[in-house]
This record gives C-alpha cells, structure tokens and sequence, in this order.
C-alpha cells in the first residue's frame, strides 16, 4: 500500500464571454487560447496515458460558464476561425524563417502544435470538447467536479442565502446535464470559505470542497493532520487543504518551475517583434498589436536579450521538475506518514490555465509526474473522492474564512477600485428574490422574464470581473459586464413588476446572454 | 516557512503594485522591432535589444496566472469601442447607469480580513429628516455617526455589545472601511446621529458579521467521525479512538501568526 496520496487537482474557468452582437470581439480571445494552449494539451495529455495504459486519477474542475463557452455553436465556429488563421500564420511563419535554423525549427513546431490541436478539435472531438472530458472521466482517469455557476464569490453573495443556493445548484443542474450524473465536490471560487456555505454545498448534494492552507490550518477546533488529511464540517462536506509546498514549486514564477530560464518566455511573441504589415491581418480589427501565441524565445534570465526557445533543453528540463516534485512529494509523504495513523493525502491545486498558456511546458510536466507517479509504488495519485471512500474516518472542525487570494482573505475582491460593486448586487439579488417569490408559478413569458433576469444577475456575480478591476486589467470591460447585466436584471424585474414585458428585447437577451439554457428562476424560490 | 515566504512576498507587492498602476501604459510596447523592420521580416537575433514589453503581472505567483489568463498583450491605441457589426436583434451595451440610490435604507458590513471589515449604506433623505425632526431643538449641531459594536457570542440587542467605538465619516460619504483591531470576532454597526450632547439615535442596524481567526485555534479538541455514501457523518470510529492522537504533533501551543500567515501544526519535514 502506497505510503501516501497526492491529489493533483486543476481548476479550469472563463468567464462567459460571448458577443455575437460583434463579429470580433477581443475579449473572447481568452477563450480561444486557453483551448488551443490549456484545454487541448490536457485532452492530448490524457489520450497519450489512456492509450499507453499509464494509471492516472486527475481532479478536473470545470466551471458552468466554461461548459457553457465549450458547448456553444457560435463560440466554436469562431474558434475554429481562429485557429485557422493561427494555421495560416504559422504557415507564413514556416515559410519565412526558411534557412535560418534557430527560428524555422520553432516555426515548424508551432505549426505541428495548431495543426495537432485542429485535428483533435475537430476531428476527434468534433468540437465538443465536454464530451472529450466526459469521455476521460468514463474511462476512470480524471474526475470532473464543479464551480459555483458564475464563479460568485460566494461570502460576498451570502448576505442574502438565496443567492448562494442559486449559484450552487445552478452549477449542480449544470453538471448533471453536461455529465448525466451528480458532480461530487465543488470547487469554492477562489477557494473562497465561510462557516455556513458548507451547507449549502450539503443540501446539493456535494461531499467536499477545497480550502487554501490556513482555511484548514487555522479550522476550529484544530486539526490534529494538518492539511494533509480533510476534515468534515457539521453539515457533514468535507474540506481539503491546499499543501503549500508543492502549491509554491509549481505556482511561483520566481522560484517555481515555470520560472525555469530553459522554458518558454510568456511575453515576447510575434504580434510585437514582427513587421505590422506582416502580423496585421491577425491584429484585431482596431490594429492593436496583440499576443498571437507564436513566441520564440525562452526565459533566459532577468534580462531584456532573450535568447531562441530550444524545446530539447525544455523537454529535459520539464523531466527534472517532474521527478523533482514527485522526489520532494516523496520525502514529504514518508515524513508525515511516520506521524500519522492514515496515509497522508497531498493536495495540489491549480488554475488549469497555468499550464500551457503561461506556463508552455506545464501539460509535459503534468504527463511526466503522472508517468512517474504510475511507477513510484509509494505515492498515490487520487482524488478526494477517492480518499473519502478509502479513509472515511475524519476529524470534524470547521475551517476559518479564508481565500486563496492575495494576502489570503477578501481583499482582491474588496478594496477601493471594486466595492461600488456589492450594494448594486445586494439589492438587486434581493429584489429579484422577493419578485420570484411572488411567482411560484408564472406564464411562460414571466417565467422566461424571471429566468433571463436571473441569468444576468449570476453573471453580473462573478469574480472575474472584481478581479479584473482590481488588478487593473481590462478595468473598461469588467466595469461594462458588471453594470450591463445588473441593468438588465433590474429592467426585466421592472417589466414584470409593472406588467409590461417587451418580448422583442427579451427573445435578443435570450440569444445574447445564452448560458444556462435550462435555468428556471425557481431555483431562487 | 511558508508563512515566512509568503510575508515576503507581501511586503514586496505592496511596492510593485504602486509601480504597476501608474505603468499600465508603460506595460506595453508601443513601437514595432527596429532591426525587424529595416531587416524585412526577420526576428530580432539574440542579441539584439528585445522589445520593451515590462511585464505587468502581479508578483504573487497565483494572480500571475490567473492575470495571464486575461492579458492578451494589447497595445493601446487610441481606437474607439466597437459597435454592433451584426446588424440582427442582439443586444450590445446597455444605455444609461446604474442607480445612485435605491431608495432603501440599508447599512451592510462585508468582511475583507481579519482586521478590517466595509461598511456600506444608503440612508434616504425621509429616513434623516424623520430623524432629525424627533430631535427636536438637539438636531442643530448632530453628526452622522457610524457606531460599531463589538457583538461576539452576543445576541446582539442594541444595548448590550462588549464595547463600541464611533466613526464620523466624511459627510456625503456612503462606505468605510473599519479597522476593528480584533480578529475571530463579530461585528454589527448602525448608523445615526449624535447630539452635540453625546446621544446617538441609531437609524438603521447592519448584518453581523466574523472575522477570520489569523492563527491556529485554541481548542484541540479531537472529533472523529465516519462519513457515510448519504446522510450525514455518525460520531466516533473503529479505526482511530483518538487516544494516539493527543500526542501527535501540532498539538502544542502555537503563537499568534502574522497576517495571513498559513502557519501549519505539523512541523516541517527536513528539507531536501
């Protein structure tokens, strides 16, 4: 028997961006490279291990918005017509590095990588890239949990309860219609804790969820385990603490792997070195110059002369920070296991986004820790569920409020540049409930008012968009989000408030604001 | 430590973060590679001077990836929003603003750490003049005031906080950030006026609010219990009573942490 667990859990979220009322809109490019630089890579990653038969148990939580993005016809059309154009260049590319062997190499591996990304877009998966997830969790190598629907921050929304209960079981239906099954643990947005969601996680039927490190560190009473086995709350919902060891090796850019000097460096790319004329038909529409994800050079040190990107060197480098981790994991479980009365479990979570997009190199490590893990007979791979089955004798104690945020808590999301936000939230998830109460049952068009209204109030909630304004990225657009879909939220409460629905309008926030297509505004009852 | 390196990792955001604001501009490049252009089309060798892209990220390692997620390396150009290029019935911004006001009154605390907790509030006019009417001759010279009690484990009647303390915030002001000083405590604050006299009439009570505890817990109690595939968890357990686990380590008292510290029970495993 394995001496200990390691739970490699990725979070994969985007917020819904989708504007089919432009032809083309900057913002959905988070979308568009996150799947040809994150999700592919992972659907590749685990072809290659269900293929070579390698045993792999990875926590994958897909958040409602990103299912939604993933299932959406219009945002796969334009995908695809991004990732064409990206083929296209990378075709230029080839042909213009020609004779010059450092940089044409780079060309070419970059246009193998667009070409393997269409085929298993298109032609494996047919662009349903949930079912390919779908597919992996029915063939036992990951497990697929869930995120609140919007990614609310949920102790910002829990001055009124009903609006947690909507982004947790709106989350939950969701799960349910995209996998054809209930998701077992839920991934808190930002890790983001208050003595009482846990129950609310209870009443939709999840079993655990995830803590940073002091959420756990500090619970009451005081775990004897550390974070190295959960602990359960009354309601009866586990919670994992996040290992702050293995979380610093591979998150920091300083001292982490992904500040590796061999590995890929994230900002110089093509959009910018190159000619304008030459890059242009790939510049959004206004001409801004932007990232177009063919980059050529490596870290090379804290210097401005970066040096050509050599993928051999990267490989090998990739190889060491995987048996380095898996090393370390090893000497860390070895060490607890002699003070523990169960295997020790652990937990490693990370924004999936990392790997591939700001970290290249980070799917290969990902394959080789796990291609190691199948051979180390005393380290585990699991997941929490897993783990739940195998030790269900837990410590009971509540973990503290806490985030894993900046400084830990809530500032991210509560500081000068974002708390305007809450009192337009506040009153407007109010006003919504008390008019959705008045409902328990309605017409179709007041259900569907009621319903849209809903829909823009989760996504007026998400994090992302406090997130945005406080890092000072994209501040315009999280702003225009935030107030564009509380207006919406209180216009369609004051059209059936006052009886004067406008169906024209709300048949276009239908097809405009179009997740969740199974919402029903009962949920908020 | 962990706690140790993530403190430092602190004290240095607090810096970048000055520098990063006014360096939006300065995070992007403005000028196409000289050497590419006068070259045609060839990349910039090594040693040639790269192009200024500073680097805008946070320096806390997660928020890099997460920024990373929404950096699309956009040069700025003076372009104006776009509009609408389909011309079907879709619907694109929303005209207007949002409200001022609400019309309700409403005083909401929000906990930000374990130090500091926001008020926010909206007190209507009618609210204020029905207030400062009952006062009578005592409204010439009030003041609003925002009073914060401390309320923890108290059923909180308005008479009976284990200590309260006054704010007066900057008249026309509608939230505040309050340093309560103690974390692991509850908080409820209203918000009224004070009579030169020193009385204050509340007008509108807030939520109750915790702050996180910052540090291990006190109590060491140990709880098993055994999870079941439904239902909630049955005390006790077969494989471990607990005796043993007295004496495992992290049990013995630890000192308070710094902010946010993630100081763990387990003593570190030697490092390799």
């Amino acid at each position: 028997m394995a001496r200990g667990s390691l739970a490699l859990v990725l979070h994969a979220h985007l917020p819904f961006v989708r504007h089919p009322e432009h032809e083309d809109f900057l913002e959905e490019r988070w979308f568009y490279e996150a799947v040809t630089e994150t999700y592919v890579p992972l659907l590749e990653l685990l072809e290659t291990l269900d293929r070579d038969r390698v045993p792999c148990r990875l926590t994958i939580s897909i958040s409602p918005t990103l299912l939604g993005m993933m299932a959406d016809r219009l945002l796969r059309a334009r995908y695809l017509r991004h990732l064409d154009r990206l083929v296209e260049l990378a075709e230029k590319e080839e042909r213009r590095t020609r004779g010059d062997g450092q940089f044409h190499r780079l060309a070419e591996l970059y246009l193998a990588r667009f070409y393997r990304v269409r085929a298993i877009f298109l032609d494996e998966w047919q662009q349903d890239l949930v079912a390919a997830f779908r597919t992996y969790q029915d063939h036992g190598l990951i497990d697929v949990i869930t995120c609140a629907a919007t990614h609310g921050l949920l102790p910002m929304l829990a001055l009124n309860p009903a609006a947690v209960r909507a982004q947790v079981e709106v989350a939950a239906a969701e799960y349910r219609r995209f996998f054809g099954r209930s998701a077992e643990g839920f991934w808190l947005p930002e890790c983001a804790y208050e003595p009482g969601l846990d129950a609310e996680l209870a009443r939709a039927g999840f079993r655990y969820f995830f803590v940073d490190t002091h959420g756990v560190a500090h619970a009451t009473p005081r775990p004897v385990y550390g974070v190295y086995a959960p602990v359960v709350c009354e309601s009866g919902v586990a919670a994992f603490g996040r290992d702050p060891d293995s979380s610093k090796q591979v998150w920091s850019a300083d001292e982490g792997y992904p500040g590796d000097f061999w590995y890929r460096d994230f900002y110089r790319d093509i959009g910018f070195d190159l000619d304008y004329d030459y890059v242009r038909p790939y510049l959004p529409p206004t001409g801004q110059r932007i990232h177009t994800g063919l980059k050529y050079y490596r870290i090379t040190g804290k210097t401005d002369r970066k040096e050509p990107y050599d993928p051999e060197r990267a490989r090998a480098r990739a190889q060491a920070h995987a048996d380095h981790f898996v090393d370390t994991r090893l000497g860390q479980v070895d060490w607890l296991a002699r003070h523990m009365e169960r295997p020790p479990i652990v937990v490693c979570p990370y924004d999936a986004e990392l790997f591939g997009h700001w970290w290249f190199e980070g799917p290969l490590w990902l394959e080789l820790v796990l291609r190691r893990l199948a051979t180390t007979p005393d380290l585990e791979a699991v997941t929490p569920a897993d783990d739940l089955v195998r030790h269900p004798t837990l410590q009971r104690a509540t973990p503290a409020p806490s985030t894993w945020g900046w400084r830990g808590y809530n500032e991210v999301w509560l500081s000068g540049q974002n708390d305007w936000i809450y009192r337009h939230l506040h009153v407007t998830v109010d006003r919504l409930h008390a008019l959705c109460r008045r409902y328990p049952s309605a017409d179709e068009r007041t259900r569907r008012s009621l319903s849209q209204a809903l829909r823009e109030l989760l996504l007026a909630q998400a994090s992302d968009w406090a997130f945005m304004m406080s890092r000072d990225t994209t501040v315009e657009y999280a702003v225009r989000r935030t107030k564009d879909h509380l207006l919406r939220c209180q216009r369609l409460c004051a059209e059936v408030e006052q009886g004067t629905i406008d169906e024209l309008r709300l048949a276009a926030l239908e097809d405009t604001d179009n997740l969740f297509p199974a919402l029903d505004y009962r949920v908020l009852l | 430590m962990i706690g140790r390196a993530l403190g430092t990792g602190w004290s240095v955001v607090g810096e970048w973060l000055g520098a990063a604001y006014g360096g939006l501009v300065t995070r992007i490049r403005t000028h196409a590679d000289p050497l590419a252009r006068i070259l045609g089309l060839g990349v910039g060798r090594p040693d040639s001077p790269a192009p200024r892209i500073p680097q805008p990220f946070s320096s806390v390692p997660e928020e890099q990836a997460k920024e990373a997620k929404y950096y699309l390396g956009v040069e700025p150009v003076a372009a104006p929003p776009p509009r609408p290029t389909i011309p079907v019935a879709l619907v694109d911004r929303e005209p207007g603003d949002l409200p001022p006001a609400y019309g309700r009154d409403r005083i909401v605390l929000l906990v930000r750490d374990p130090w500091w907790v926001f008020a926010y509030w909206e007190l209507t006019p009618t609210s204020r003049i029905k207030t400062l009417r009952a006062l009578g001759a005592e409204a010439e010279g009030a003041v609003e005031i925002l009073r914060v009690h401390d309320v923890t484990f108290i059923d909180f009647t308005g008479e009976n906080a284990w200590s309260s303390f006054d704010i007066e915030p900057t008249p026309g002001t509608q939230s505040w950030y309050v340093n309560v000083w103690k974390p692991a405590a509850s908080y409820c604050a209203e918000l009224g006026v004070r009579t030169p006299a020193g009385r204050f009439v509340p007008i509108i009570r807030s939520n109750t609010v915790t702050t996180p505890r910052p540090q291990p817990s006190p109590d060491t109690t140990v709880r098993w219990v055994v999870l079941r595939a439904h239902g909630l968890p049955v005390e006790g357990g077969e494989s471990w009573n607990g005796a043993r686990v007295e004496h495992a380590p992290g049990a013995a008292a630890h000192s308070p942490a710094p902010p946010g510290s993630s100081e763990l029970h387990l003593p570190r495993p030697p490092a390799r």
